[in-house]
């Protein structure tokens, strides 16, 4: 029964091509701006997620949470703990963690990183480092990477908003080669990184961080207390499983705690914030660009009226040989959703190929996903079966005498 | 009920029916107080001019259109009180229809216009109505334009076509509007004899018809005039 009803209905449009195709252009244009302006948005949205951590949901911040007494006396003092060396050597018994890093500052990503006080003449300002992670293959602008030899001096590859902002410099060219003062000891510029294009993507997730090396890193971070742990775990683990077992391991050596060892959650609701935001602006110009929708769609209820009224007679006839009321509905029903579902496929494709377009502009990058596809698609074959609805109900509600004797 | 029970029920059984049709304020009255009984196996003729009413007296045997008042017994049951749905199983179960300009689907090629039946009875594989459709096609001298589209063909190899959709659910009843009325008369026989064979092979045939030469394949004939049965000779004379 379905097969020759796609089949027919397959037929009764092939009859009529150009009027097919010229119905399907409103819904091809729709979707395409719709495909085009999502897969642009969800390319945004990833490289902003990127940009505040390329480790993404992967990294599990464990810091310690006092047990806050409601009838204390003094409800302003709580118990502060600071990790240890050997904390983070207990943790690495535990499973599915990859990387264990102490966290001395708030930073983003996975790698350790300090906050630090620099200064330049009468310059301050405050900086996150990192101990050189790429082992030399730090994306370096101005100046030059690390080299085997700066393994042992106190060397710094500057972000080059640390530059610009913090030490107030405006041409890199200006500070290579000359000594800053980082936590009161010199170290030698031997780098400034990229400058963040304009849309504020960019591969590096250590951008805004700058990078010295391990031991002179070492040297520096004796002095910081630790104030989290960071966790890398592996992909799909269940995080709360490994927080919880992080707490369990951690309180049997340090019984005398009262709280407890808890997730970090606040670059995790940052992450979100920023993604739900962008999300919004997103969903607000799809749903614009939806509206065009709207109007395929009511040409395709025009078509479908049309349709309808010059196949009286095959409707007519269809009745007369046992065709009953809800077979002549699916028919148009059909034929509606098979309309706007080709002119769907066609402008994703279409929106596709446009986005590919404008991704060729730098700094914009544009992600058409599985599930956008899927929506596309849904909502075409939706928009077929909402307007063709109603010529549907005319078309089976139809006398068959008079449809076949017109 | 025995065999020779159910072989009495006459198959259409129309008692004091009545047709009106609403026009403006007026009613028209196309059908008198009309009986009629169609007993299995007969090739009935009704011979009528214009506007007699014989399109509209087929209709309501065909559950296409309702009786104003009377009773009308189709196989025993009553008929007056039928749902859509229902009418349209009875249409497409037990009758066959077949009308004066043919009515094939013109997107559908010839063989997909005789599945047609099969595909709203939904009760056949595909396999099963292909080679049921080509039997028929073949029955009507038709094996050889499966695949042609409607609009190829004569108007007697269209004629011929909506015959064999007309068997392919093997019905009660084959019912003809002026099958004849749009051929040349040559091919108008051709299409009658193919009737008259189906009618010895035992199926029942109503067929309307204003061609006073077409009385000579019925089995029976009744007159018709402004919505009343005459006798033959009322008919002749009138
Ligand atoms: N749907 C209708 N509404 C009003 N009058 C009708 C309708 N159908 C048929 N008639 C009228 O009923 C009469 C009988 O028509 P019809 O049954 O088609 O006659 P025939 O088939 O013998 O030519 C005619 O006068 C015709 O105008
Ligand atoms: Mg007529």
């Amino acid at each position: 029964m379905l097969r020759n009803l796609l089949l027919s209905t397959f037929l009764s449009l092939k009859a009529h091509k150009l009027r097919v195709f010229l119905t399907m252009v409103g819904i091809i244009i729709g979707i395409a701006a719709v495909v085009t302006v999502s897969s642009i948005g969800e390319g945004m949205k990833q490289s902003s997620l990127k940009m505040l951590d390329s480790t993404g949901s992967n990294v599990v911040r464990l810091i310690y949470r006092p047990d806050v007494d409601e009838d204390s006396d003094s409800p302003g003092e709580f118990e502060t703990y600071a990790f240890s060396k050997n904390d983070l050597k207990l943790l690495r018994k535990l499973d599915n963690i990859t990387t264990i890093s102490a966290d001395y500052g708030y930073g983003f990503g996975a790698d350790e990183s300090i906050q630090v006080s620099l200064s330049y003449f009468d310059n301050l300002g405050g900086d996150q480092v990192i101990a050189n992670p790429g082992n030399g293959k730090n994306t370096v602008a101005y100046g030059r990477d690390f080299i085997p030899s700066d393994a042992e001096r106190n060397v710094i590859i500057l972000s080059y908003q640390t530059m610009k902002f913090s030490l107030m410099v405006n041409k890199p060219e200006k500070l290579i080669g000359r000594a800053i003062d980082v936590d009161g000891e010199k170290f030698l510029v031997v780098g400034i990184k990229n400058e963040p294009d304009d849309m504020g993507m960019n591969m590096d997730p250590n951008l805004f961080s700058s990078v010295i090396p391990k031991k002179a890193f070492n040297n520096l971070s004796k002095s910081k207390s630790i104030n989290g742990i960071k966790l890398k775990v592996a992909p799909d683990t269940d995080r709360d499983q490994i927080v919880e077992e992080a707490n369990e391991k951690l309180k049997e050596y340090h019984p005398e705690l009262t709280g407890n060892f808890e997730e970090d959650k606040s670059s995790e609701q940052m992450r979100q914030e920023v993604e739900n935001m962008i999300q919004q602006v997103v969903m607000g110009l799809v749903f614009i660009t939806a509206i065009s929708l709207l109007v395929g769609g009511i040409g395709v209820m025009n078509i479908m009226y049309v349709s309808v009224s010059e196949r009286k007679r095959e409707i007519g006839i269809r009745r007369a040989i046992g065709a009953k009321p809800a077979n002549i509905m699916a028919q148009f029903l059909l034929e509606a959703a098979f309309i706007t579902l080709l002119g769907g496929v066609i402008g994703i494709l279409l929106g596709w190929g446009i986005s590919q377009l404008i991704s060729t502009i730098p700094g914009i990058e544009a992600i058409l996903s599985v599930k956008m596809t899927l929506i596309s698609a849904g909502v075409s074959i939706a928009i077929g079966l909402i307007f063709g609805v109603i010529p549907a109900i005319n078309a089976a509600k139809m006398d068959p005498i008079k449809a076949i004797y017109q | 009920m025995t065999e020779q029970d159910i072989h009495s029920t006459p198959l259409i059984e129309l008692t004091d029916i009545n047709k009106y049709y609403p026009v403006g304020k007026n009613q028209l009255h196309v059908l008198k107080n009309l009986n009629l009984t169609i007993e299995r196996g007969e090739f009935l003729m009704i011979m009528g001019k214009s506007g007699s009413g014989k399109t509209t007296l087929m209709n309501i045997i065909g559950f296409l259109d309702q009786i104003s008042d009377g009773t009308y017994q189709f196989d025993g049951e009553d008929a007056s009180k039928l749902s859509e749905n229902e009418k349209s199983k009875l249409r497409n179960q037990y009758l066959g229809f077949i009308f004066q300009q043919f009515f094939l689907i013109p997107s559908l090629n010839v063989r997909q216009n005789v599945e047609l039946p099969m595909v709203y009875s939904g009760n056949k594989k595909d396999g099963k109505r292909k080679e049921l459709a080509n039997h028929y096609l073949s029955l009507v001298g038709l094996e050889d334009k499966t695949h042609v589209k409607t609009t190829e063909l004569s108007g007697g190899q269209q004629q011929r076509v909506a015959i064999a959709r007309a068997l392919v659910n093997d019905p009660l009843l084959i019912m003809a509007d002026e099958p004849t009325g749009a051929l040349d008369s040559e091919t108008g026989q051709d299409i009658m004899n193919i009737l008259t064979e189906l009618n010895k092979q035992g199926k029942t045939i109503v067929m309307v018809t204003h061609d006073n030469d077409m009385r000579k394949y019925a089995t029976r004939v009744i007159y018709m005039k402004d919505g009343l049965f005459l006798t033959e000779e009322e008919y002749l004379n009138a």
